[in-house]
């Protein structure tokens, strides 16, 4: 792999993340989603429970419904609108091969999402007074990520599909609220919400002693699944893309 | 060895039920190329199939010998390209644009590469201002200067005309003529303005209904359809011109100006009986010589016969 390029395609994204309307987009939405924690009762021995509140109050509502439209919204801009715009037949007239453009686009979005959610996040320590050091704040961090992940790539094989942007926002945030609601409803484990409560219940019985009753192999079903989705969509859209695709 | 620069053999590009290219066959040589024909010919569907940014139903299509769709990896490392539609980044400024596009073909001395294509296409002065905030000419500008900041074998430019005002124009067409005879960059230049074409293209190809209804040398299709048609200036055109219509070699004659035109059946005859009315008539024959048709001309005969 040509590593020169692939990390000028790194920066030529991260540039581009700058410019309206991306990153006010991802901040606005973060920490309106992460702030709406503090309006929970907070109990001074279970502070730790704050970054738990997902799991077991009305504000996992927030996060899952910010990061579902968040992530439809901002990745059908990044793919479907990149094809659509035409900057993605420009940048492929370059000699740049089509997986690197895909990789560096998917790798370095994640990560910003990811940063800038975990960084609202952090806001939230001094403002609830909640301790730097609990683990169950940083597995809720991974539990996010996760789910980031599985979101993105769903976003990305859709944005490739329609190579529409409005297309792909509306059919990703449907499809991500759609399957929240119907798996949560049902207790399953499609929903992150239900992954979320499986995998922070089974490290609260570690480190805490809580008894939720989350046996490993459910934790790790919930801690799997995502990331065995997810890779299998990366498949099919590098597969797709570098094979198939056209660019009118 | 690879004799043509671009070669397409049956190309077949459907778009539904729409037939955009239907069996084109199209031997591009070196050196400065144009692609004509009307608005939905196939021209810029070719030009994606060089490219590989789309894949053919049918046929096969080369650039440097290579396949377009399973090497345009290879390809584009020889290739600057300007699109019809462009989408540059409009939150970077046009020096930041251009390096990026520099460093993409592993441009040794990128800087300063971009300072020399800043200054090739009359862009130096907005190089560090917002792309979004260039005119239409500036952006068509800095299209032209990322197609050929790579110093590429072969450039391939999408209408690289539209929206320039008619001085940059000539600019830009001449310094299209200046790296060809510098550098030895070839061009494939698709337009609808054939007079610019005329003035920097050796080779043309007329597309129509996504096949090549003419393809070769201008001066060979300039012979080609002018053939036969003759510009005489003589002494006296009206008298001349009477004695002309009733030659049997002679189809066709009319006065315009200065000059008495005639078109021939072809036949030898012609030159034996020209000379002799002149002779006859005791007329001064000032010049004599076949006409050569320009771009529209032969694209008008071309498109016509096409459709007939």
């Amino acid at each position: 792999m040509d590593t020169r390029t692939f990390s000028k395609l790194i920066i030529w994204e991260l540039e581009e993340y700058w410019s309206f309307p991306v990153l006010e987009l991802v901040v606005a939405t973060a920490i309106f989603s992460i702030l709406n924690w503090s309006s929970s009762f907070i109990t001074p021995d279970f502070r730790y429970l704050i970054v738990g509140f997902m799991a077991f109050g009305p504000n996992m509502f927030y996060i899952v419904f910010f990061l579902s439209i968040t992530t439809g919204a901002i990745y059908s801009h990044i793919f479907a609108g990149s094809i659509s715009r035409g900057e993605t037949k420009m940048l492929l007239s370059y000699p740049v091969k089509k997986w690197w453009l895909l990789l560096s686009k998917f790798v370095t979005n994640l990560f910003l999402f990811f940063i800038i959610y975990v960084a609202t996040t952090l806001v939230n320590i001094p403002l609830l007074a909640l301790n730097p050091f609990e683990p169950m704040l940083y597995i809720t961090f991974v539990s996010i990520f996760l789910q980031l992940i599985f979101l993105c790539s769903a976003v990305m094989i859709i944005s490739l599909l329609l190579k529409n942007e409005i297309a792909s926002i509306l059919v990703s945030i449907i499809l991500f609220l759609g399957i929240e609601v119907v798996g949560a409803n049902n207790n399953n484990i499609l929903s992150f919400y239900v992954r979320h409560k499986t995998i922070f219940n089974f490290f609260e019985q570690i480190f805490h002693n809580a008894n939720a009753e989350i046996t490993f192999q459910e934790a790790l079903t919930a801690l799997v699944l995502p990331v065995v989705v997810s890779a299998l969509f990366l498949l099919i859209s590098f597969l797709y893309f570098d094979h198939k695709m056209e660019l009118d | 060895m690879v004799s043509d620069l671009i070669e397409t053999r049956s190309l077949v590009k459907d778009f539904g039920s729409i037939k955009a290219l239907d069996l084109l066959d199209l031997k591009v040589p070196k050196g400065i190329s144009g692609l004509i024909g009307p608005n939905g010919a196939g021209k810029t569907t070719t030009i994606n199939i060089l490219l590989g940014l789309l894949r053919p139903n049918d046929g096969e299509a080369t650039v440097f010998g290579l396949d377009s769709w399973k090497e345009s990896y290879q390809i584009h490392r020889k290739v600057g390209v300007l699109h019809e539609k462009t989408a540059y980044p409009r939150s970077f400024t046009g020096l930041r644009f251009l390096e990026y596009a520099a460093s993409f073909y592993h441009v040794r001395q990128p800087k300063q590469r971009v300072k020399e294509v800043l200054d090739d296409v009359e862009l130096t002065q907005a190089g560090d201002r917002q792309i979004g905030t260039y005119s239409a000419g500036m952006f068509q500008r800095l299209g032209l200067a990322q197609a050929l900041i790579g110093d590429p074998e072969l450039a391939i430019l999408d209408e690289p005309t539209a929206n320039v005002d008619p001085l940059g124009r000539i600019q830009l067409l001449n310094k299209i003529k200046e790296m060809h005879r510098e550098r030895g960059t070839s061009f494939l230049i698709s337009t609808h303005i054939l007079p610019e074409l005329e003035k920097v293209c050796n080779w043309i190809a007329i597309i129509d209904f996504g096949k090549a209804i003419e393809q070769g040398y201008v001066k060979d299709l300039a012979e080609k359809f002018s053939a036969n048609t003759y510009k005489i200036n003589a002494s006296d055109l009206p008298l001349l011109n009477r004695k002309i219509e009733k030659m049997a070699s002679v189809k066709e004659s009319w006065i315009e100006g200065e000059n008495l035109f005639c078109k021939t059946d072809g036949s030898e005859d012609f030159f034996e009986e020209l000379p002799k009315a002149v002779v006859e008539l005791n007329l001064k024959l000032r010049s004599f010589h076949q006409v050569h048709n320009t771009l529209e001309e032969i694209y008008e005969s071309a498109v016509t016969r096409g459709k007939g």
